[in-house]
């Protein structure tokens, strides 16, 4: 993923992907038939880990709390729990990144305790990180050559490129070993990452979120290698998630993970209905969201033909009343809409007003007057000042020229967006959910005729994301316009009045209500509609619209 | 609701002592390595410091000295910790500070204009070259991408050029031979009575309740904090992504111009080659040690400058050289920094700890 902006470059060279956390169950789980699990689960072989009533506690909060499970050679285990379950706290604990407070891990039967990620590597245990760790300025064989630390296995370049094009092709892919990081697809990268992982050759390759950034078409891809590397390779293979596709489809046994307990012991796969794993990993029935029909009004929010970035000639409009949705994978010029919409970014060509009046390069406080609220995606970034109290974040763009306080509005607001969170103390010592519910808290003001909420419960618990879905529902239904922008592609279809595509910055629509849901997924995916000819524009819009077969207009 | 403000206030006290106290231990500290470097070179410590003390406080000639020597200190410490409070670095005042001081003898020096307006207008000419020299880094940082502490320290070597420059030509007192210009004239600063220090120490006394209430009450004072903890939400809430550094860089210049001024009009009262005097450089480390607060940089620089005063006088009475006083204000430095880093170290570490707990 290159730097989604070109404005606000990122801190590090290092690629990172912002993309985390929490996603509701996925709804419609590809089932998969039973008798594909059976033949490669080396049953009777010892474990090569187990976990032993393992508990790792941070002050008062238990983030493991005795938690025991066992992997086998040539068998995909899948660890599934929401956000907060301390799936990645096990995770760090196999991979020599923090200990357990008690318990304890066997590995090949002797005790595992690994004091940094190095032991874990030479102990054969491999971590492929949620966050992408490569350098996005060097090649991919470089970025292998990089990561290796035994002095033995150093090589020249280009024998490191032919490795990596072998060890590739052996899964059954294809990669440009003197590709620049940077320039592959997120996809290409997160199996590039895979790779790095194995080239120490590990035994057990444990597997965190691996399919956060990728669209559906690439975590297919992606789970499939990580099945051939259990049955061919023999390895023991680890994958944490929420997803419940990613169980059904990759994984041979599961053990759901709920407040750093297990819930259930560990089972195979096809003994559990997705339906009881979901409802074992949430706990109780999430309050789902209640939507009617809009009634929507005259434009307030019209973007023509714009083009900034990876934008390409994007022509949306919400109207007074509606919810218009933005789904599609990360890094397809959301982020450069969101940042054009808000005056972050001067468009190369096309408009931005808001009933008329236009909002390239706005004036910040400008903006906020203007009625345009906003919930941006990187929300540790533009929205909150972490050192400072939530109650002066919660003045952030609305200062007046003399610093007037207000307790008793700031803990009005704070109760009625239930924060848990003092409004003397710093906004950075938040959780997600509580820190997301101080922005709305601000932003969601009386005189706001727009909301730009962009990826607005990415990281949140179920709970404060199903309030931050209905709030936004309810402001338009009383008279506001909301864009509401998701990498989530079933929040989008839940809460969507209408709804675009964004596709290799192209913004496909809008399609309105029902939603065809594969179809939808192809153009996310690049493989359908017009997108892929390189043209855009009211022609393609127009094409769409035309393909479809219902549930589509404009 | 109201035990909870108690509680906060409670820890906001407490941050406060903790503070101090990380600074007093790595004093301390600072003062105890300094006492050997003294046994060492043949000089009996406590002497020192006792002397370094009465000499720059209880002596009249020296608290008058110290007071001296902190106003210009006080003036530049508070542009800077306003700059660095934001994330500005400005690294300049010394060049700011020089050009200050031209502007103003350029206009005072052959004026005759009477000291009611003669004053003043050196206090904004001091100001405005000051902030001029700051606005060419700034427009630097904002037009072209140069980092401010480089645009900035780079135009200190241009800026003592041309004061070398200016005290040979243009600005040369005729009636001398050497590279100075003329005397300041009805420009200069007069002493306050009782303590005959010139009346810039009360401006710069002054100046840090007014500053201490804008960064804290102010519009300006929030984006100035905000700008230092999270540039990018300032520039998508409150204020375009140009504005802030250049203001800040101008605002730095214009207090380093002003120093600029009182030094030249009520001690130095002709401009040549050594008017700056190290004033800028020190000044970083006055903002720096005071925390880039107003009192914070008021206590800083009147310690700074009582040290150097003292030193002056232990030398004098004790033989023990000076340049091992400066010595031991740069370990004072070098403490209170490194104390400074490892007590947020251990906070972060902690924080990271809880929040890993969280997920």
């Amino acid at each position: 993923m290159t730097s989604p902006c070109p404005s606000f470059p990122s801190s590090s060279g290092v690629v990172t992907n912002t993309r985390t956390r929490t996603e509701p169950i996925e709804p419609h789980p590809v089932t998969r038939t039973s008798d594909e699990t059976s033949d490669h689960a080396a049953e009777g072989d010892a474990p090569i880990i187990s976990v032993e009533n393992v508990s790792r506690w941070f002050g008062d909060v238990a983030a493991l709390d005795g938690v025991s499970l066992d992997v086998r050679r040539g068998e995909v285990l899948a660890v599934l729990g929401e956000n907060g379950a301390g799936k990645t706290t096990l995770m760090r604990i196999l991979g020599g990144l923090d200990s357990p407070n008690g318990g304890r891990v066997l590995l090949r039967g002797r005790p595992y305790a690994p004091r940094s990620p190095k032991d874990a590597v030479h102990a054969g245990i491999a971590l492929v990180h949620q966050h992408f760790a490569l350098v996005p300025t060097m090649t991919a064989a470089e970025n292998i050559l990089l990561f290796r630390s035994d002095p033995e296995r150093r090589c020249s370049r280009a024998e490191a490129a032919r490795q990596l094009a072998a060890e590739a092709a052996e899964l059954g892919f294809t990669i440009d070993p003197t590709a620049v990081v940077g320039e592959l697809s997120v996809g290409e990268q997160q199996r590039l990452e895979l790779l790095r992982a194995l080239d120490a050759a590990p035994e057990v390759l444990l597997l965190d979120e691996p399919t956060a950034v990728l669209t559906d078409d690439e975590a297919t891809a992606l789970l499939d290698v990580v099945r051939r590397l259990a049955i061919e390779q023999n390895k023991a293979v680890i994958l944490i998630t929420h997803r419940l596709r990613e169980v059904t489809a990759a994984a041979d046994r599961v053990v759901v993970l709920r407040t750093g307990k297990v819930v259930s012991p560990e089972a195979a796969v096809g003994d559990r209905s997705p339906a009881d794993l979901a409802a074992e990993m949430v706990g109780s029935e999430v309050a789902s969201i209640h939507r009617d029909d809009p009634t929507p009004g005259d434009v307030v929010l019209d973007v023509r033909n714009l083009s900034v970035g990876k934008v390409r000639n994007a022509s949306i409009e919400v109207r007074r009343g509606e919810l218009v949705g933005v789904a599609g994978v990360d890094g397809n010029g959301q982020v450069e809409l969101e940042l054009a919409i808000c005056g972050l970014l001067e468009a190369e060509e096309g408009t931005v007003t808001l009933e008329g009046a236009s909002l390239i390069g706005v004036h910040p406080r400008r903006r906020i007057r203007m009625g345009v609220a906003y919930l941006p995606s990187d929300r540790y970034a533009r929205a909150l000042i972490g050192p400072m109290t939530c109650e002066e974040n919660l003045r952030l763009g609305r200062t007046q020229w003399r610093l007037t306080p207000d307790p008793e509005g700031a803990s009005t607001l704070l109760t009625k967006w239930t924060v848990k969170g003092e409004r003397s103390h710093p906004a950075g010592s938040l959780s997600g959910g509580n820190a997301q519910k101080l922005v709305a808290a601000r932003e969601f003001g009386q005189d706001t005729k727009l909301l730009v909420a962009c990826q607005p419960t990415r990281g949140l618990d179920p709970g404060a994301a199903s309030m931050v879905r209905q709030a936004s529902i309810d402001f338009a239904r009383d008279g506001g316009a909301v864009l509401f922008v998701s990498a989530d592609l079933d929040e989008i279809l839940e809460t969507a009045d209408r709804l675009y595509v964004a596709s290799d910055g192209h913004f496909h629509g809008p399609f309105n209500r029902p939603f065809d849901r594969a179809r939808i997924g192809r153009i996310m995916a690049g493989v359908d509609g017009p997108s892929t000819a390189g043209v855009a524009g009211e022609g393609v819009q127009t094409a769409v619209a035309d393909q479809s077969t219902g549930g589509e207009a404009h | 609701m109201t035990a909870a403000a108690v509680g906060a206030g409670a820890r906001a006290r407490q941050a406060v002592s903790a503070g101090a106290l990380t600074t007093a231990v790595a004093i301390l500290v600072a003062l105890i390595i300094g006492a050997l470097l003294i046994l060492w070179s043949g000089g009996d410590p406590l002497e020192v410091y006792r002397l370094t003390v009465t000499e720059s406080i209880f002596a009249r000639t020296g608290w008058r000295d110290t007071l001296t020597q902190a106003t210009p200190l006080i003036l530049i410490g508070l542009g800077l910790a306003i700059g660095f409070r934001a994330g500005v670095w400005n690294i300049g005042a010394e060049g700011q500070m020089v050009l200050g001081a031209l502007a103003s003898i350029a206009v005072l020096g052959t004026s005759s204009l009477p000291p009611v307006i003669a004053v003043p207008l050196g206090l904004l000419l001091g100001a405005l070259g000051g902030m001029v020299w700051a606005a060419l880094a700034g427009i630097l940082h904002t037009r072209f991408g140069v980092n401010t502490v480089i645009a900035t320290l780079l135009l200190v070597f241009v800026a003592t050029s041309l004061l070398v420059w200016a005290t040979r030509t243009v600005l040369k007192d005729p009636d001398s031979r050497l590279p100075q210009s003329r005397v300041i004239g009805t420009g200069a600063i007069g002493d306050l009575p009782w303590i005959d220090t010139g009346y810039g120490v009360l401006l710069a006394f002054a100046a840090v309740p007014l500053l201490h209430w804008i960064l804290n009450s102010t519009r300006f004072g929030f984006i100035v904090r905000a700008h230092g903890d999270n540039a990018t939400a300032v520039y998508a809430n409150e204020e375009r992504r140009t504005l802030v550094p250049l203001v800040l860089l101008m605002l730095g210049g214009a207090f380093a111009g002003i120093a600029g001024y009182v030094v030249l009009a009520s001690d130095q009262m002709r401009v040549a080659s050594g008017t700056a005097a190290g004033f800028g450089f020190t000044a970083i480390i006055v903002a720096i040690l005071g925390r880039n607060k107003p009192y914070g940089v008021l206590a800083a620089a009147v310690g700074l400058a009582a040290l150097l005063v003292g030193a002056e006088a232990a030398q004098r009475r004790t033989g023990v050289p000076v340049t091992l006083m400066q010595t031991v204000q740069g370990l004072i430095v070098v403490c209170v920094i490194t104390a400074r880093a490892l007590v947020e170290r251990t906070g972060r570490l902690a924080r990271h700890a809880r929040e890993s707990a969280d997920g």
